[in-house]
């Protein structure tokens, strides 16, 4: 996987940036490049300190310590206004004494950018859908729309880099869904670097090129969608990206491209790929984890298949159409299993059965203890 | 108990309340107006063909408007620093009204401690040896406008505070992330959208200055009296009930003439704010 980042230099970078409010720190020593044109998220819960990193970006806080870097240039003490960032805020923010044209020019307005201003408003609100909307107030218009005119305001500009502070989390489902696609469009479209705050890990899953996983002030991973969810390399990662089983194993031995693992409740241990330069040794405690999706189900009285096996009750299933998902306690405690529906005698297996559990080694992911 | 009658009920007392201003209103306008069942326009007549009461006017108007002024110039950024205080912000306003809690006459008088021939500040420079006789610091326009500034600018921060605290502090921060410096952000986001508290505030300085009577009695100088004062003395020291209406008409009318039209703006105002910031 090309990482971007490395092949030019970055256009933004975040080094080694802290920022404390009154003793506490809420953004502790976080590193980050971001090439440009890159759709980069930063991903966390609530209060992991992603909403005020993204403020230092945009000018609002000032760091504790640290630099973030414009494309080299420290720019870390600049007021706001003479950042080329834009942002996109939770709550929007559109000026209510304005119509949707003021509020789209505005940028342009306090840039003192007026020429061609007309024909810059026009295209960037036919980019957003939003033509034949001009001297509609902001309070007159539905919220998908606001949404666009708060993107096509911050995006007038032309900005470096735009920050987008969980812009659709106040959207109902479908909408959000339908704005996600869009925004992905516009960014492609505009190739504008986007940093895209959110809690929401399917959102983030799906629009980013890259994703900073943060918790507690720090960013636990940074790296690709997919890449974040098959390789999570701690177990809040794990966790919070998607559905998964947190098993504890024991690393019996190692060798240049794996481990053996022992886990309670299975009686082979088996060997699994590390990542290069895991610095997992024989003896070692670590996690293991294992997406539902990976999981096979079986009749107990099935021959062993090869892979990790142990046998678990099952204590719920909910069927979805295609596929059914188990609750199941285990030797190795509770697990999920999400499995392809078959129909057929005993399918989907009745709550309390026995069934033999398995899953293909290699899908198995190394987490340090 | 019905509806209308539980309406009837609460409306009662400030029906009461209206009637009462209103047979006052219109029993003082009559009295300048109507002299032994006839018209008689004589007061008014008398009032502005002496030119005493002219400029006595046009100092009322005029010491209103400058009292209203600094009320502005300091009340905003005080409102605007307690709006955006991220502390105990009540304790704030209770020491913006804790001056109410003390009689108007006790805060004028308190003036006159400071100002005085013999008061603080000429004593101190006295003493010092920077000037050697006191400095007129009041018993002139100057010691009333400060006075009314005194008492009056706790009105014009709460009405501005009022609307500020409604205005998202983001919008402020959009503004500055689109390239507007602070002068810019203020003049096309903050000024504007703090228009109708400004206005109101602007309202409740100017008729309560107009108006005033205890603070140009403490602090004005005695050939130069406002109208406030003059009407009080009209009506306690001399009796002369009709002059007294008809300067209480004519102080009436030249606040309205500059009222009404501040209304009417903030009305067209609050309505192009409103419908715009409904969410």
């Amino acid at each position: 996987m090309p990482d971007t980042a490395t092949l030019s230099q970055p256009i933004l970078q975040i080094d080694a940036v802290t920022k404390e409010f009154d003793g506490t720190t809420a953004v502790d020593r976080v590193t980050l490049d971001v090439a440009e044109g890159e759709f980069v998220t930063l991903l966390g819960p609530s209060g992991c300190g992603k909403s005020t990193l993204l403020r230092m970006m945009a000018g609002f806080e000032t760091p504790t310590s640290g630099r973030i870097l414009m494309r080299g240039e420290d720019m870390s003490k600049d007021p706001a206004y003479e950042r080329e960032i834009g942002l996109v805020f939770q709550n929007l923010a559109l000026f209510p004494h304005m119509n949707v044209y003021d509020n789209v020019a505005f940028g342009l307005r306090a840039r003192k950018r007026t020429e061609g201003l007309d024909r810059k408003v026009r295209d960037i609100l036919a980019l957003v859908g939003l033509e034949g909307f001009e001297t509609r107030r902001t309070g007159q218009i539905s919220g998908g729309q606001r949404q666009r005119v708060a993107l096509a305001r911050s995006l007038v500009t032309s900005p470096d880099v735009l920050l987008l502070d969980e812009p659709l989390s106040a959207l109902d489902l479908k909408l959000r869904r339908q704005l996600q696609v869009e925004l992905k469009r516009i960014q492609k479209e505009t190739g504008i670097t986007f940093i895209f705050v959110t809690h929401d890990q399917e959102e983030a899953l799906s629009m980013s090129d890259r994703i900073a996983v943060m918790n507690a002030g720090r960013v636990e991973q940074f790296s690709s969608a997919v890449e974040t969810y098959h390789h999570p390399q701690t177990r809040f990662v794990a966790q919070f990206v998607g559905e998964t089983n947190l098993v504890e194993a024991r690393a019996v031995s190692r060798d240049a491209v794996g481990a053996v693992l022992a886990v309670d409740g299975i009686d082979q241990p088996f060997s699994v790929p590390l990542v290069e330069g895991s610095g997992i040794g024989a003896g070692d405690s670590v996690w293991i984890s294992i997406r539902p999706e990976y999981m096979t189900l079986g009749p107990n009285t099935d021959p062993a298949p090869t892979g990790p096996t142990l046998t678990g009750q099952v204590v719920s299933h909910s069927f979805s159409g295609s596929t059914v998902t188990y609750a199941l306690d285990s030797a190795a405690g509770p697990l999920l299993a999400q499995v392809p529906f078959r129909a057929g005698e005993g399918h989907p297996f009745p709550n309390g059965e026995t069934v033999q559990i398995s899953w293909a080694a290699d899908t198995t992911t190394v987490i340090p203890g | 108990m019905p509806r209308s009658l539980r309406i009837a009920l609460l409306l009662a007392p400030s029906g009461l309340l209206m009637c009462v201003f209103l047979y006052g209103l219109i029993r003082l306008i009559g009295s300048s107006l109507v002299t032994d069942g006839q018209i008689d326009l004589s007061y008014y007549e008398a009032i502005f063909s002496r030119a005493d009461y002219v400029a006595m006017l046009g100092r009322t108007l005029r010491i209103a408007a400058m009292t209203t002024f600094f009320c502005l110039l300091l009340g905003f950024p005080t409102a605007y620093y307690v709006a955006r205080y991220r502390g105990n912000r009540n304790f704030l306003l209770l020491m913006i009204i804790f001056p109410w809690l003390v009689s108007i006459v006790v805060r004028s008088y308190g003036w006159v401690v400071i100002l005085g021939p013999r008061g603080l500040i000429n004593g101190f420079l006295t003493w010092t040896g920077l000037i050697e006789r006191p400095a007129k610091l009041m018993y002139n326009d100057f010691g009333v406008i400060l006075g009314l500034v005194h008492v009056l600018l706790p009105f014009m921060i709460i009405a501005i505070l009022s609307v500020l605290m409604q205005i998202p502090r983001n919008l402020e921060e959009a503004s500055m992330s689109l390239g507007g410096r602070p002068s810019y952000s203020f003049r096309t986001v903050l000024l504007p959208l703090s228009l109708p508290g400004v206005l109101t505030g602007i309202t409740l300085v100017y008729l309560m200055a107009t108006g005033a009577i205890v603070t140009p009695l403490l602090l004005g100088g005695l050939g130069d009296t406002m109208l406030g004062t003059e009407i009080f003395q009209e009506v306690m020291h001399f009796f002369d009930y009709p002059k007294a209406a008809a300067l209480a008409t004519v102080l009436l009318i030249t606040a309205l003439a500059v009222v009404l039209p501040i209304q009417i703006l903030e009305r067209w105002v609050a309505r192009r704010l409103s419908d715009g910031g409904s969410q």
